[in-house]
């Protein structure tokens, strides 16, 4: 690819890129083709992904997949409660100069990197997680006093263990909102499980193709965020997207809807507590340029942001217990208001 | 390529899709307009043809009841056509979205029109600081400009609520010849009822005129004959007023409601033009008064009889022209007998029917009783004691008096219900079966009168 094209991709280089490493992802990964999307969306529209799923459904195999096919440097992190933040973004350690003389230099954590893989990250305590949340937002780590920046790309895949919750320090909302979207991985099915044996269990492990190369890719990975960047919402879109996100606000829910006691607003009203924050908002618009861009259109549509409005606001509200006694989960909800907000405009 | 020859490039192909959008939104607006006019028309029209429909061919009430359903059907009907209506109109962005929506555009159109109203994309399409991406949207949607033809987007010009009209126009004219017979047939066709009629009193059915009615009758009678009729009224208006109490409030309504309704028909129709008065002339002879004495369980005269009757009266009318109490319409009687004869007459006061339905059950000779029990209240005074002239035995012959009265008597030519049917309007009767403790009500004898106590009694009866 030439200089040109590195600076300013096209819709196509954005659809191809994708694809290409979407179909490298699947090499490995058997099965999960809407998280896998979803995963990339969220990186591209430069966020950061929650994966929840139970222990062996290749949550770490996914992301280190992602950072071959992208050919981006990959770290892991093993999440306990020992875990102090020190070993997440690195510390300052004695060292001997050329001079002989001792001195104190920083020694760079595992967070340096482009992608990063937090697992189960609910068994670390809240400190340690929030030395993570300060990478993920700011891009950068504070040690002994000084500010270190991180290298862009960064992208940070948490996983969550559904199961097991004995020890577990459950994330806040505070830091859940700092994740772009969040994945549920589930079980594959009979015809996966079957194609991940012979994958797997075979001599020969399949081989993942990057689609940039070492030095090139993190520059170009970053023009492609910015093209995403410049996908156009019409005001009416975005206006949609506000709507929905104020509709997940139980003291906001009554405005969205012409009707008074609509699906939704009884959904809201009755089993939220808190509903999503702006940022939902902002996943909500950057999710459905991204998903434009795969389409093919430099404008987003209102189905893009209904595609992605499940991952972008599901973590985002908290249900309360009426929601947990009748079974109802976020999903459902997101689902109600997402199709009462179509409804009056519609009408 | 200067940026110059970039922005008019530019500027032209947004203009082009703008002005589709534009020509879009004018069609979707005209069918809009189209859906709200026709829809109205089509509603005032077949709900003015039902109303005129109603008003020549429905009593009052019904006429009040159905008009008002339908008049308020219409106004409902309005109300939500035109708020469909006012909706379905469209601006430059509903337009757009509505062409994204059927052209699967996913949403070029909006945001591009959008973007024009917010910032101008016309003038900086060109400029250096345009949206990156803004170019690509327009060529791309441009690209698609076939989809988004107003005559793919919106297929036919004129709006199917035509239909809808053309149907209401077709009923209309459907219903217009009912609506003209009974414009023509339902009010009082004076041409073909006689201005004078002569009938006798135990031949008229009484009852209280319809609010809704103003046919206006001058009645003209003798003295005696007046006094019957003020008294068979009094006892009607007795029996009637014990019923009315309890429902007088709802009379009352239904009265005026009546009458509302009937000056509503009349004006329809045009039913105020054609109003004329009649003359009746009431009649108490002595040879009818032998008809009332007959027993109730006398066979009642056959049909052939009855009709006979009005001629029978003219030739009696005609032995007694030389009465000083003629009735003082007497020139007219050679019309009036005529008319007797003729079918019209019968039908404006039903005289074979009014006599037939109160016979059969009473032997009562009093003519005052006779006279209550043709008007339907026998049987609560038994007639005895009814007529102080008549208290203590039959009375003598009547006497012809040339006195006058007006009376609001409902006589209009029937040409259904009543005479159709061969029958006068009779209240139904309702019977009660006796508990053991009551016997049947049975007409007391009349008992001698001591000589001494007959001044007084007489007083309390005049009284």
């Amino acid at each position: 690819m030439n200089e040109h094209a590195l600076e300013i991709p096209t819709v196509g280089d954005f659809a191809r890129v994708f694809r290409h490493v979407q179909a490298e992802i699947h090499k490995v990964i058997i099965g999960h083709e809407q998280a896998i999307e979803e995963l990339l969306i969220a990186f591209f529209g430069g966020g950061h992904v929650l994966i929840e799923g139970v222990p062996g459904t290749g949550k770490t195999t996914l992301v280190k997949t992602l950072g071959l096919a992208l050919n981006l440097s990959f770290n892991r992190v093993q999440f306990t409660v020992d875990l102090m933040p020190a070993d997440i973004t690195g510390t300052r350690v004695i060292t001997t100069a050329e001079d002989g003389r001792r001195e104190f230099t920083f020694q760079p954590g595992p967070v340096f990197c482009h992608v990063l893989l937090g697992d189960e990250i609910n068994r670390a305590t809240p400190k340690t997680q929030s030395a993570l949340l300060e990478a993920m937002a700011e891009l950068q780590v504070t040690a002994g006093g000084r500010t270190h920046q991180l290298r862009p790309p960064f992208f940070v895949m948490a996983t969550l263990n559904p199961i097991e919750m004995e020890g577990t320090y459950p994330l806040p909302e505070a830091q859940l909102d700092r994740f772009l979207f969040k994945v549920s991985l589930s079980y594959p099915d009979e015809d996966q499980l079957v194609r991940i044996i012979s994958a797997t269990t075979g001599p020969e492990e399949a081989g993942v193709e990057p689609a940039f190369h070492a030095d090139e890719a993190a520059e170009r990975i970053e023009a492609l965020k910015r093209l995403v960047r410049n996908v156009i919402a019409a005001p009416g879109v975005e206006h949609y997207a506000a709507r929905i996100v104020r509709a997940t606000q139980p003291q906001n829910s009554r405005f969205v809807s012409s009707s008074p006691r609509s699906v939704h607003e009884d959904s809201v009203d009755r089993y939220v507590a808190f509903g999503s924050s702006p940022r939902g908002a902002q996943a909500l618009i950057l999710g459905a340029k991204v998903r434009a861009l795969l389409d093919g259109r430099a404008n987003i549509a209102r189905e893009d942001i209904e595609q992605v409005a499940q991952s972008a606001l599901a973590h985002r509200i908290m249900l309360n217990y009426a929601a947990h006694s009748d079974a109802v989960d976020a999903a459902q909800v997101i689902d109600r208001v997402v199709k009462s907000v179509r409804a009056a405009r519609a009408a | 390529m200067s940026s110059g020859f970039k922005s008019r490039r530019a500027d032209e192909k947004v203009g082009r899709i703008l002005g589709r959008v534009r020509a879009i939104r004018v069609r979707i607006n005209s069918l809009a307009w189209q859906y709200l006019l026709f829809s109205c028309f089509a509603l005032a029209i077949i709900s003015a043809a039902v109303v005129l429909f109603a008003a020549v061919s429905l009593s009052p009430l019904r006429f009040l009841a159905a008009g008002g359903a339908v008049v308020c059907v219409a106004i409902t009907g309005m109300l939500y056509v035109v708020q469909r209506g006012w909706r379905m109109r469209m601006n430059q962005s509903q337009a757009a979205a509505a062409a994204d929506a059927r052209a699967n555009l996913k949403g070029r159109l909006e945001t591009i029109v959008q973007i024009e109203q917010r910032s101008h994309v016309v003038s900086i399409a060109g400029e250096d600081d345009a949206p990156l991406l803004l170019p690509y949207l327009i060529e791309d949607t441009l690209a698609r400009a076939d989809d988004f033809e107003a005559g793919r987007i919106e297929g036919g010009r004129i709006s199917k609520s035509i239909w809808p009209f053309l149907a209401s126009v077709g009923v209309s004219l459907l219903l217009a010849p009912l609506i003209m017979r009974g414009i023509r047939n339902g009010p009082p066709n004076t041409d073909s009822v006689p201005s004078d009629i002569t009938m006798r009193l135990n031949e008229l059915h009484l009852r209280p005129a319809d609010p809704g009615s103003d046919a206006d009758i001058e009645v003209q009678t003798d003295a005696g004959t007046m006094r019957r009729i003020e008294q068979k009224m009094a006892a009607d208006n007795g029996q009637a007023g014990q019923g009315r109490e309890s429902s007088g409030n709802m009379d009352k309504m239904l009265d005026s409601a009546r009458e509302f309704a009937g000056k509503l028909q009349r004006k329809l129709a045009g039913g105020e033009k054609q109003k004329a008065l009649i003359n009746l002339k009431l009649t108490d002879e002595g040879e009818d008064q032998n008809s009332l004495d007959r027993p109730r369980n006398a066979p009642l005269p056959d049909a052939n009889h009855r009709e006979d009757e009005p001629a029978r009266f003219k030739r009696e009318q005609g032995n007694r022209a030389d009465d000083s109490n003629q009735l003082p319409l007497a020139h007219n009687q050679e019309s009036s007998n005529s008319d007797a004869d003729s079918g019209d007459a019968q039908t404006t006061t039903h005289p074979s029917e009014n006599s037939g339905a109160s016979s059969g059950d009473s032997s009562m000779k009093d003519s005052t009783l006779s006279a209550n029990e043709q008007s339907g209240s026998g049987g609560a005074s038994h007639g005895i004691g009814a007529d102080p002239d008549t208290l203590f035995g039959p009375g003598g012959g009547s006497k012809l008096g040339n006195q006058g009265f007006e009376i609001a008597i409902e006589a209009r030519q029937m040409t259904e219900g009543a005479k159709s049917a061969g029958h006068a309007y009779l209240p139904p009767k309702v019977r009660t079966p006796l508990s053991q403790t009551q016997s049947p009500d049975e007409p007391i004898a009349r008992a001698s009168i001591p000589a001494d106590d007959r001044a007084a009694i007489k007083k309390v009866f005049e009284r």
